[in-house]
């Protein structure tokens, strides 16, 4: 293994403006110790939306919380130019706090200014706000999961959103709801990464990278500029 | 409202929901320094001189019993992870930890520590020393009590573990902190410039220490 | 110079290289040392023949120390600059140094009993020495506490790094609180004079602890490396086969 580690997470100021946006350069991540990324190259750009597909265990999760900052990088490395925004299997929600609160402290350590009214049409556009002044922990599994979904609507526009099975457990209302913000953020200048099952976005023809376990390949969307890797 | 006392704010909040558990660590104080006249006698000559200790060694294991889940809910409920992206910062998040978490805890028994004194027979003219004294030192006993949760977060014996990793590191505390109790020279005795300096160190390392502990988040789940 | 020594390969090639010579000298120097010690050097004026036993408490106690300090620097490289061979160090130099604490622990008591009637007294070193023998422990314990082996490795860096910082802190504290509560100890400052007979035996023992030392580091961390190379070849894709 290479004794040079790179900074787990690189999150440096763009250069030039096709420095812009999120770029995976050569990454290799280790889960313990089997390598579970092996030298992935990816690009995205503003205003694009890509679907990560793949098998369970390829390392959908794992390249995620990545990026996301939450691992150590074995090789390569990870630079993004705009905020991120990660929503995971676990919602981000403490249980003993209503959701409108949850909400509300989310934008506040992140130092977004959110006003009530913001969060109130945050809540609505996933149909939560009837159920925001509850406890959290009285709340289904779906409804967790439309509260955790709501901090979308507050992320910068510019933010690159990460998600993780972001439609696990939704009904049909919210899937569209999803699928709208996604298209909205993306026209606005965000980017959106997201790992999934289910046909997401379907409207929106996003791009698609295919993660296949160890070896990563891509499916060419739209765009060039994308790289293979392969077992080392 | 900065992202700092956001933070502080919602531990409060959190506490607040779960108020109950304010009661059932007031009441282990109580009972570990019971234990002390029921197991040494109610011989006053004998008794008399172990008040002050007895009340920090109750402190010391009342503050720090539920130490180990100090994060263990924020990283299941994945908090850690928003925070750890956030404009807070783990750093800035444990030590908002520990305050939360001291006015929950620390400042509570401190404010039973008068009638405690009582109970163990110790003069009113030691007061002001002792509470000095354990004020500073509950501090420290929290800050120490965030590196250790950090540290042992998502181990398998997370409680004994923490205890294992953390009485050792608090022998200064409880040291200086009795001596400065029980100081002749009134309140402000070296013996508490040593527990402030001691206080220092803590607050500059805790902070540092958890953000660096808890920085690499490889499950969801923290395990 | 640590970047060349950090490359495992090449440690291990060094350390191989190192490993016979410095059973030499355990050996040696141990059993000069020992006989020197035991038989030749004049029993104390006042303790009689328990004094021999400092020609193995004093380099249990003084390797103890050198074993946290290492910890330590183990701990430093590994946070800071993320060397893998810092972890596996630490992890070999672990036990080896809780074994020595314990050994210090154990010959002043025996120490102990004959000086001072009883088989454990609070004395200020006696203590500090307990302390960073429990260091040791939570150590160990923090490292392999986690359901995955790896996962243990950073806090319990950090924790070697929290204890260079605090345990001298701990020991200072002890001192302090040894001074004002006074109690008998019949150890004048600085331990008995060293006559300089005593002295010759003394430092073999020294120069015989350290190599052993030495010794046993290597040998664990060739077998943690082991270790860990058959499990990444395990989990290679084909691994099993």
């Amino acid at each position: 293994m290479d004794n040079r580690n790179q900074s787990k997470k690189a999150i440096t100021p763009a250069n030039t403006a096709s420095d812009d946006g999120l770029l995976i350069d050569q990454l290799s991540v280790l889960r313990g110790m089997a390598l579970v990324i092996s030298k992935l190259s990816f690009r995205q750009r503003a205003g694009e939306i890509c679907c990560m597909t793949g098998p369970n265990g390829a390392g959908k999760s794992t390249l995620l919380r990545a990026i996301a900052g939450r691992l150590s990088i074995a090789e390569g490395s990870i630079t993004c130019s705009v905020p991120l925004v990660y929503v995971g299997h676990n919602d981000g929600l403490s249980g003993a706090i209503t959701g409108r609160e949850n909400l509300a402290g989310w934008a506040k350590i992140n130092g977004l200014l959110a006003t009530e009214s913001d969060i109130d049409t945050a809540l609505a556009g996933f149909a939560a706000s009837r159920f925001s002044d509850l406890p959290v922990r009285v709340l289904s599994r779906g409804q967790r999961r439309r509260l955790a979904l709501a901090r979308l609507a507050l992320a910068p526009s510019d933010s690159l959103l990460l998600l993780d099975e972001p439609n696990a457990g939704l009904d049909q209302a919210s899937n569209d709801s999803l699928d709208q913000l996604v298209r909205r953020h993306a026209d606005g200048g965000g980017m959106v990464l997201a790992a999934t099952h289910l046909d997401f976005a379907a409207i929106a023809t996003p791009r698609s990278l295919h993660l296949a376990g160890i070896t990563a390949g891509m499916t060419a969307g739209k765009s060039s500029g994308l790289t293979h890797g392969g077992i080392e | 409202m900065s992202p700092f006392l956001a933070q502080v704010e919602r531990d409060l909040m959190i506490a607040w929901q779960n108020r109950q558990d304010l009661g059932v660590m007031l009441i282990f104080f109580v009972i570990i320094i019971a234990l002390f006249p029921l197991a040494i006698g109610a011989n006053s000559a004998v008794l008399d001189p172990l008040g002050v200790p007895a009340i920090w060694i109750a402190a010391l294991l009342a503050i720090l019993a539920g130490f180990d889940r100090l994060f263990a809910q924020d990283v299941r409920d994945g908090w850690l992870d928003q925070v750890s992206l956030s404009r807070l910062g783990l750093g800035w998040y444990a030590l908002a930890k520990a305050i939360s978490h001291w006015l929950t805890a620390g400042l509570p028994l401190l404010i039973m520590t008068p009638l405690m004194a009582i109970m163990l027979n110790i003069p009113a003219i030691q007061w002001p020393p002792l509470l000095i004294a354990l004020l500073i030192g509950s501090m420290g006993l929290t800050l120490l009590g965030v590196i250790g949760a950090a540290l042992a977060e998502g181990a398998r014996r997370g409680g004994a573990l923490m205890a294992l990793l953390i009485l050792p590191l608090a022998v200064p505390l409880l040291i200086f902190g009795t001596l400065a109790s029980q100081s002749a020279d009134g309140i402000i005795s070296p013996h508490l410039m040593l527990l402030g300096a001691v206080f220092a160190l803590l607050l500059a390392l805790a902070p540092l220490v958890a953000a660096s502990a808890l920085e690499i988040g490889e499950t969801e789940t923290g395990l | 110079m640590f970047d060349y020594l950090a490359n495992p390969s090449r440690f291990m090639r060094i350390a191989n290289r190192l490993f016979w010579p410095l059973v030499a000298v355990t050996v040696i120097t141990g059993a000069i040392g020992l006989y020197l010690g035991l038989f030749v050097a004049p029993a104390d004026y006042q303790q009689g023949d328990t004094v021999r036993i400092i020609y193995v408490h004093v380099p249990s106690a003084w390797l103890a120390l050198f074993g946290y300090v290492g910890l330590g620097l183990c701990g430093l490289f590994y946070v800071v600059w993320r060397h893998p061979l810092a972890d596996v160090a630490a992890r070999a130099i672990a036990p080896v140094g809780a074994v020595f604490a314990l050994l210090t622990l154990i010959t002043g008591a025996l120490w102990g009993k004959p000086m001072w009637g009883a088989w454990w007294v609070w004395d200020a070193r006696l203590t500090s020495m307990l302390i960073l023998f429990f260091f040791y422990l939570g150590f160990i314990a923090l490292a392999n506490g986690f359901d995955r082996a790896e996962r243990g490795s950073r806090p319990a860096a950090l924790l070697a790094l929290v204890g260079m910082i605090n345990v001298p802190i701990v020991k200072f504290s002890v001192d302090w609180w040894n001074t004002l509560h006074q109690p008998a100890s019949l150890l004048r400052r600085g331990g008995p004079a060293i006559d300089p007979s005593m002295l010759t035996p003394l430092v073999l023992m020294l120069v015989a602890a350290h190599a052993y030392f030495a010794v046993l580091v290597i040998l664990r961390i060739r077998s943690l490396l082991a270790e860990r190379r058959i499990t990444t070849l395990l989990l290679r894709p084909g691994g099993f086969e």
